[in-house]
């Protein structure tokens, strides 16, 4: 197959070399990015320690977005509570004060988690661009194997310095058991 | 990262820098007792002093027995995070036998009438609530099971200590195996024994009030207690060789979550006993609480709730912290403090019947804790270093050292960098 260069050609996604163990994709993936690619990424059955920071990969977002969603639940279910008790449907139970804050702690704080749970999950999916019905890699040959034995690294075609001859002189040189191009 | 098995003693230099621990701590520890003494010796300040004794005495057994409790921990769950600190918590175990010897003034305060509200004859005269339970509470009987106690910590230290040294330089796991299978009874007869010892060292300071949860809520935070302090103590001496390599950022990384559990756990556990109490809010219930929240006291329980646990916890949050020692030590130092704070607030407010109010804020007790914890506390950790010194600071042949470190290196490079 022939392929051109990039911006010309868009049906083309990227190349993607594969390899017979982890370390050898990290190491690979690691004189990619100093080589200057950066819209890059890889495929592994099991995640591999350093991968994220072979790829360039340092910040994640999933955390910070806990923290609101925890925060978020912890304040909304405390003026919930005091809502309901104060204003709502004011009770007076065991002669307690209608703002009784100690008892809502424990809803408090389960909302905490539920809000921090939520916000991980949702957050994770968002982050991700999940759901996805339709993926290019899943072009490539064999790829399922990135299920089971195979690891994979692809360098997309969007990368600026993306060039189909070159990057796959490059990616032969690192000795993959294969390469092959993913069309869109 | 490797280790040899040589490399898992300590250099010069360090030995040089144990010296100089061991002497100043040492010298510490002395004046310390000498100001203590003085308490003792002195009848006007004996009310004042026992109940600040016996703070300081249980902030160190806290210590002590918390790290037998770790020691075996480890041995059910595994895992390469106690790799820098399986050694100091055995060598802290052992202390408990130096303990047993700062019991002996307790015993004394009692036998004279200080320490508890129910050694003394006023009270238990007064107050037929408390007169009820010296069939429990009377010094014999509290004698006899304080030695139960010690003889009970005794023999789980002595065990901890001697199956993991004899497997030190030997390649079959015989010594590990008992140790392993040992650890699950152990762990449960160490949980009784000491909540029981909260009970009777702690909750009796108030005679007149109980809670079942007080031994729990004691015992999370003896461990909290004394995670911060090994990582403290590890993290100070991690200039030095087989430290430097045994602390990694994943392990103190791991440390850091464990703080950071182990103080939520000490909150929720805290909150769980006042929020029973408040719901409850029976006079004989609230009274514990009544004594606690007045004057500087209350002052005192509103800076455990912001400093004890959110300033931790907040702080600990975060990844990057628990990774950075420069983040790691001061926090774990800070909870130190805040440990013998919280000790403080739960054993120093006097007994007083209801409605006759506190009997104020012990300024004078105050002088005399921090006397005692100096006095105890230096000598402990000087004999700590010294027990410390005399085995290699990695177990290298445990066998759940071996597995998590061939762990390590097969799926992380990670215990990660040193430091």
């Amino acid at each position: 197959m022939s392929v051109q260069h990039a911006p010309e050609n868009p049906e083309v996604y990227g190349l993607m070399a594969e390899f017979d163990d982890p370390d050898r994709l990290v190491e690979v993936t690691r004189s990619a990015y100093e080589r200057g690619f950066r819209q890059m990424e890889a495929y592994t059955p099991f995640p591999v320690e350093g991968l994220d920071h072979a790829l360039g990969y340092h910040r994640n977002k999933v955390p910070r977005t806990v923290f609101a969603g925890a925060l978020l639940g912890g304040v909304g279910g405390f003026l919930m509570q005091c809502w309901s008790a104060m204003y709502y449907y004011p009770h007076n139970i065991a002669g307690k004060p209608l703002y009784s804050w100690p008892a809502f702690i424990p809803i408090t704080f389960e909302m905490t988690v539920l809000g921090g749970a939520l916000a991980a999950v949702f957050g994770m999916l968002y982050f991700n661009g999940l759901p996805r019905l339709y993926h290019p890699v899943f072009n490539a040959p064999e790829f399922a194997r990135a299920s089971d034995d195979g690891f994979f690294l692809c360098v997309q075609s969007r990368d600026p310095l993306f060039d189909p001859e070159a990057t796959l002189a490059f990616l032969e040189t690192c000795g993959p058991r294969s390469i092959s191009v993913v069309p869109y | 990262m490797s280790f040899d098995f040589a490399g898992a003693r300590a250099g010069a230099d360090l030995e040089a820098h144990f010296d100089v621990i061991q002497a100043s701590a040492l010298r510490v520890g002395i004046i310390g007792l000498i100001v203590s003494l003085a308490g003792a010796l002195i009848p006007v300040t004996r009310d004042s002093f026992f109940p600040a004794y016996l703070t300081a005495f249980l902030f160190w057994t806290s210590i002590s027995v918390a790290s037998i409790g770790l020691c075996f921990l480890h041995q059910l769950v595994g895992g390469s995070w106690a790799l820098p600190l399986r050694r100091p918590f055995e060598a802290a175990g052992a202390m408990i036998v130096l303990m047993a010897l700062f019991f002996l003034p307790i015993l004394v305060g009692v036998r004279l009438g200080y320490a508890f509200p129910w050694a003394d004859a006023a009270v238990v005269q007064a107050d037929p609530l408390v007169a009820h339970k010296t069939k429990f509470l009377n010094f014999p009987f509290f004698a006899a099971r304080g030695v139960f106690y010690f003889a009970v910590w005794g023999l789980a230290a002595y065990l901890a200590n001697a199956w993991s040294r004899q497997q030190d330089g030997r390649s079959d796991t015989a010594p590990s195996r008992r140790l392993k299978a040992v650890a699950g009874p152990a762990l449960v007869v160490l949980f009784l024994s000491t909540s029981f010892a909260a009970f009777d060292w702690g909750m009796s300071r108030d005679p007149d009030w109980y809670s079942t949860i007080y031994g729990a809520m004691f015992i999370v935070g003896a461990i909290l207690s004394t995670l911060a302090f090994a990582t403290v103590f590890t993290i100070r001496n991690s200039a030095y060789e087989p430290i430097r390599s045994a602390l990694t950022v994943g392990r103190l990384n791991d440390v850091g979550n464990l703080l950071l559990a182990f103080t939520m756990l000490w909150a929720y556990m805290s909150f769980s006993q006042f929020l029973i109490t408040w719901l409850g809010n029976l006079p004989e219930e609230v009274i514990w609480y009544l004594r606690r929240i007045g004057g500087v006291w209350g002052v005192v329980a509103l800076g455990l709730i912001a400093f004890g646990f959110f300033a931790p916890f907040l702080a600990l949050l975060e990844r990057q912290h628990k990774r950075d020692a420069g983040w790691v030590l001061p926090i774990a130092s800070w909870i130190l403090v805040m440990r013998a704070v919280d000790l403080a607030w739960l054993i120093l407010p006097g007994y007083a019947k209801i409605g006759e109010g506190g009997t104020g804020f012990p300024w004078l007790g105050v002088l005399w804790y921090a006397a005692a914890l100096a006095g105890i506390g230096g000598v402990w950790l000087s004999f700590f270093v010294r027990r410390l010194r005399t085995a290699p600071l990695i177990p290298l042949q445990d066998p759940r050292i071996v597995e998590a470190l061939a762990h390590d290196h097969a799926h992380e490079h990670s215990g990660g960098a040193v430091l």
